[in-house]
C-alpha cells in the first residue's frame, strides 16, 4: 500500500499533469461560455419549478396562471404555444421501420440482418412501455430541448471524455515508464518487491486517471450549471416530446433510451459510463507502455490503435460478410464507444446491431482490455531489459 | 555542420518515421481521401465541373459574352437533342405519357407525380440517359450565374459596409474581374483538403521534432555535451537540426499530398483568376488559383516552421517524454485552432481573421508573427542557455 501511495505521488506531483487540467479546465470553460445564453432554456428551467415538469391539465392550467413582464412574456408565451395540444410519441410508434432502413443501407442479409430486426422488436416493446407511462409527455427544455440537450451530453461530455482519457492515458504511461525515463529500473526491479512494482503503478495510475476525470467532470459541471440553470426539469423524461435525434438514414426520429431515464439519471448513468471508458483508455495504454518501453512511443502506438480501429471499419466493403462483422464489433471498442457517446443508453446507429450496445461494449472492452494489461504484467515479469 | 548532421539522424530515426508515416496514412484515411475519392461529388456538381473545365479548354481563363452566347446555344441545343432522342427511344417515357421535351418538363413540375412519371423523371435524371437532366440544370445554373454576376456584384456593394469590401467589389465590378472561370466546387474541394493538410503538416512536425531535446535532457546527455569542445553552443546546432527537418518534412508531406491531389485534376485552372462568376467568396486580392496554391504553400512552410520552433521552446521544460505530450497537446490544439483561422478561406471576406478584425491579408501577417516570435524565443532560450546554471 505504501508503493501504491507513493506512485501516485509521483504521478500527482507532475507540475506538467496540473497544466494540462487548466489547461482542459480554460478549453471546457470557452465551450461553455461561447454556447450557453440561452435565456429561453432558463426560463423554461424556472417555470417548471412552479409548474411542474408533466405535461397534463394541472400544467397547463398552473401555466395560465402564471404572469410575468417584458421579455419573459415573450418566452411564455412561446412556451404555451409550444406545449399546447402535445400529443404522446411514442403512441402507436413503429420501430420496424429503422431497422429496416439500417439493415438496407448497410447491405446486411442473414444473422446480421436478423439481429438488427430483433433489436428493433426487443425496442418496440420499450416504446410500448414509454407510451404507457406517457414519457413523452414531459416538459424537459420544451423548444430548447434539442440544443441543451446536444450541449451538455455530446457536446461538454464528448469533451470531458476526451481530456479524462488523454489525462488518464498520459499518466499511465508517465506510471509504467517512470523508472526507464529517469534510469532507475536497474535500481527498482532489484530490489525485493522487483517488477512487482507495476501492480501498485497500476492501480496508481488507474486512481489518478479517474480522479482527473472526476475534478475536470466536477469543476465543468460547476461552470455548466452556474451559466444553464435547470431549475425544475431534473425529474423530467430524456425521451420527451421535445427531444430528438438527427439521423441521416431515418430522418429526424424521438429520443428512445432502453431504460426510463430522467436527466438526472440520464446525466449520471453518462458521467458513470465516462469513468469506466476513461479507465478502458488507461487498461490499454498501460498494456502498451509495458511492451513499447519509450513512452512517447508508447503514446503514438496507441494513437495508431485507435486509429486503425477507426479506419479499418470505415475501409471494410459491406459486401463482405467479414466486412459487416467488422463494423458491427468495431463499435464495441473503446474508440467505438467513444465516437457513439452523444446516443448512448439508445437503440444506437447504423452500425450498431446488439441492444445496450454501450453497457455491453464497455463491460466487454473492460475485460479484455483487463486481460490484456495483466498478460502484459505476466509478459514484463520475464522479459528482457538489457 | 556535422553536429547537425548527427542531430538531423537522431531526429530522422526509423522508428519514429514508421509511425509518422502511419499517423499520416490514418490521417488520409479518416479526413482527406474523401476530398479525392469524392470529387466532385454527386449530381449536378459533377456536371457543373465538367462545364467549367470543358469553358476553360476551350476559351481560356475568361469568358466573353460572344463566348458565352455560343457556348450556352450550342451545348442547349446539343442536350435539347439528346434528350429527345432518350425520350423517343426509351418506352418509360411514353408509359408516362412523354413523348417531347415540353412534356417531361411539365411532368417534371408535378407535385403528385404518378408512378409511372416518376420513374420517368429519374430516369432522365439518371446513368441511363447519361444525367443528361443534370446536364440541363448545370448549363442553366452557369447561364444565370454570367448573366447575374454584374447584378449580384452591385448587390453585394449595397449590402456592404466596410469601405475596403466595397472597393474592392467596385474594382470588380469595373475591370469585370467576375468572368474569370474558376469553378465553386473545385476552389472549396481545395480550400478543405489544404486547412486538413496544414493540420496533418503540424501534427507531423510536432511528432518528429518534438523528442530531440527532451530524450537528451531526460538521459542528462546534455550535461555530457557541455563539458565537450563544443560545449552549449550544441543547442545551437539543436536549433538548425529542429527548423530544418520541419522544412524537409513540409517539403515531403507537400510532395507527396500534392502528388495524390493532383490526380483530381483542379490544376486545369491553375492560370484563372479566383473571382469568378462560378465561385461565391469575395476575394481581397486578384489572384489566379496557382498563386493561391504558392501562397498557401509559403504559409504552410512558415506555420510548419513556427511549428517545430515552439516544439523546441517547450522542450527543454519538460523533463520527460510524457510531460512533453501534456504539453504538446494543448500547443496541437492551439495550432489547430490557428489554422482554421489561416487556411479556412483565406483572403477572401469569409475569412474568420478577417471578419473578426476587418484587416486585410491578417493570414499571412499571423504566420508571419507566429514564425518570427517563436523563431526569437528560442533564439533567446539558446541564448541563455550559455549561461543557466545545470
Amino acid at each position: 500500500m505504501l508503493i501504491y501511495w507513493l506512485e501516485l505521488k509521483k504521478l500527482l506531483s507532475a507540475v506538467a499533469v496540473w497544466g494540462f487540467i487548466a489547461a482542459c479546465l480554460l478549453f471546457n470553460l470557452v465551450i461553455i461560455i461561447s454556447n450557453s445564453g440561452d435565456e429561453y432554456g432558463d426560463f423554461v428551467g424556472a417555470v417548471a419549478q412552479v409548474t411542474g415538469y408533466i405535461l397534463d391539465q394541472s400544467f397547463a392550467e398552473k401555466l395560465s396562471r402564471l404572469t410575468v413582464g417584458g421579455k419573459p412574456a415573450e418566452y411564455l408565451a412561446q412556451l404555451k404555444h409550444e406545449t399546447e395540444g402535445v400529443t404522446d410519441v411514442f403512441e402507436g410508434y413503429e420501430t420496424r421501420y429503422i431497422g429496416e432502413r439500417y439493415i438496407q443501407a448497410m447491405g446486411a442479409t442473414g444473422y446480421w440482418a436478423d439481429l438488427m430486426r430483433e433489436k428493433y422488436a426487443a425496442l418496440q416493446k420499450v416504446v410500448e412501455e414509454k407510451a404507457k407511462k406517457d414519457e413523452s409527455l414531459t416538459l424537459y427544455f420544451a423548444g430548447a430541448t434539442h440544443e441543451r440537450h446536444q450541449l451538455l451530453f455530446d457536446t461538454l461530455l464528448g469533451w470531458l471524455f476526451t481530456e479524462g482519457a488523454l489525462a488518464a492515458v498520459l499518466l499511465a504511461l508517465l506510471a509504467v515508464g517512470y523508472e526507464n525515463i529517469y534510469g532507475t529500473e536497474s535500481l527498482v526491479y532489484s530490489t525485493k518487491k522487483g517488477r512487482q512494482v507495476m501492480g501498485p503503478k497500476l492501480a496508481a495510475s488507474l486512481t489518478a486517471g479517474l480522479g482527473t476525470y472526476i475534478l475536470l467532470a466536477v469543476l465543468a459541471f460547476i461552470a455548466y450549471f452556474s451559466v444553464n440553470k435547470y431549475g425544475g426539469i431534473w425529474g423530467s423524461s430524456v425521451s420527451s416530446f421535445f427531444n430528438y435525434r438527427v439521423d441521416l438514414i431515418t430522418g429526424n426520429r424521438p429520443f428512445i433510451t432502453w431504460y426510463s431515464f430522467s436527466v438526472l439519471t440520464y446525466f449520471l448513468a453518462m458521467v458513470g459510463a465516462g469513468a469506466i471508458l476513461v479507465l478502458c483508455f488507461a487498461l490499454l495504454a498501460f498494456g502498451i507502455g509495458m511492451v513499447v518501453r519509450n513512452s512517447y512511443l508508447a503514446f503514438l502506438v496507441f494513437l495508431l490503435v485507435n486509429g486503425v480501429n477507426i479506419v479499418v471499419p470505415l475501409q471494410m466493403p459491406q459486401t463482405l460478410p467479414i466486412g459487416l462483422a467488422i463494423k458491427y464489433l468495431s463499435v464495441l471498442s473503446p474508440v467505438g464507444l467513444w465516437l457513439k457517446h452523444g446516443i448512448w443508453f439508445t437503440d444506437g446507429d447504423v452500425d450498431v446491431i446488439w441492444p445496450y450496445f454501450e453497457t455491453l461494449g464497455l463491460g466487454l472492452s473492460l475485460v479484455v482490455l483487463t486481460v490484456f494489461c495483466v498478460s502484459a504484467l505476466i509478459y514484463f515479469r520475464k522479459r528482457d531489459l538489457t | 555542420m556535422r553536429i547537425v548532421w548527427h542531430e538531423l539522424k537522431k531526429i530522422w530515426n526509423f522508428r519514429i518515421l514508421v509511425v509518422v508515416a502511419l499517423l499520416c496514412t490514418l490521417y488520409y484515411w479518416l479526413f482527406l481521401s474523401i476530398y479525392i475519392d469524392y470529387f466532385p461529388n454527386g449530381h449536378s456538381e459533377t456536371e457543373e465541373v465538367a462545364y467549367s473545365r470543358e469553358l476553360l479548354q476551350r476559351y481560356g481563363p475568361t469568358l466573353e459574352e460572344d463566348e458565352y452566347s455560343q457556348f450556352i446555344r450550342e451545348t442547349r441545343a446539343q442536350l435539347l437533342a439528346e434528350m429527345e432522342s432518350y425520350i423517343k427511344s426509351n418506352p418509360v417515357f411514353a408509359d408516362a405519357g412523354i413523348y417531347s421535351f415540353e412534356d417531361y418538363e411539365r411532368v417534371h413540375e408535378k407535385s403528385d407525380p404518378t408512378e409511372a412519371e416518376y420513374k420517368a423523371i429519374w430516369t432522365l435524371l439518371g446513368e441511363e440517359c447519361d444525367f443528361v437532366r443534370f446536364k440541363l440544370q448545370a448549363l442553366q445554373w452557369i447561364e444565370s450565374q454570367y448573366a447575374n454576376a454584374p447584378q449580384y456584384t452591385q448587390k453585394l456593394i449595397s449590402e456592404t459596409t466596410d469601405p475596403k469590401e466595397v472597393e474592392r467589389l467596385k474594382a470588380i465590378l469595373q475591370t469585370k474581374e467576375y468572368r474569370n472561370i474558376m469553378d465553386g466546387h473545385v476552389y472549396d474541394n481545395t480550400v478543405v483538403y489544404a486547412f486538413y493538410f496544414a493540420i496533418l503538416a503540424v501534427l507531423a512536425v510536432l511528432v518528429l521534432v518534438s523528442p530531440l531535446i527532451v530524450t537528451d535532457r531526460a538521459r542528462n546527455v546534455h550535461l555530457l555535451q557541455y563539458t565537450s569542445q563544443q560545449g552549449r553552443r550544441i543547442l545551437q546546432k539543436q536549433l538548425l537540426a529542429v527548423l530544418l527537418s520541419a522544412f524537409f518534412l513540409t517539403t515531403i508531406l507537400i510532395l507527396i499530398f500534392g502528388a495524390i491531389y493532383s490526380t483530381n485534376g483542379t490544376w486545369v485552372y491553375w492560370n484563372s483568376g479566383l473571382t469568378s462568376f462560378l465561385n461565391w467568396p469575395t476575394f481581397l486580392f486578384n489572384l489566379t488559383y496557382g498563386q493561391y496554391i504558392l501562397i498557401y504553400i509559403v504559409l504552410l512552410y512558415v506555420l510548419c516552421l513556427g511549428t517545430a520552433a515552439l516544439a523546441f521552446i517547450f522542450s527543454p521544460f519538460s523533463q520527460n517524454l510524457v510531460t512533453l505530450i501534456l504539453r504538446l497537446i494543448p500547443l496541437f490544439t492551439v495550432l489547430t485552432v490557428l489554422c482554421a483561422w489561416v487556411f479556412k478561406y483565406p483572403f477572401t471576406t469569409q475569412n474568420f481573421l478577417y471578419r473578426a478584425l476587418g484587416l486585410v491579408g491578417m493570414e499571412a501577417f499571423i504566420c508571419g508573427l507566429l514564425f518570427l516570435a517563436a523563431v526569437a524565443v528560442s533564439l533567446y532560450l539558446v541564448r541563455r542557455e550559455k549561461k543557466v546554471e545545470v
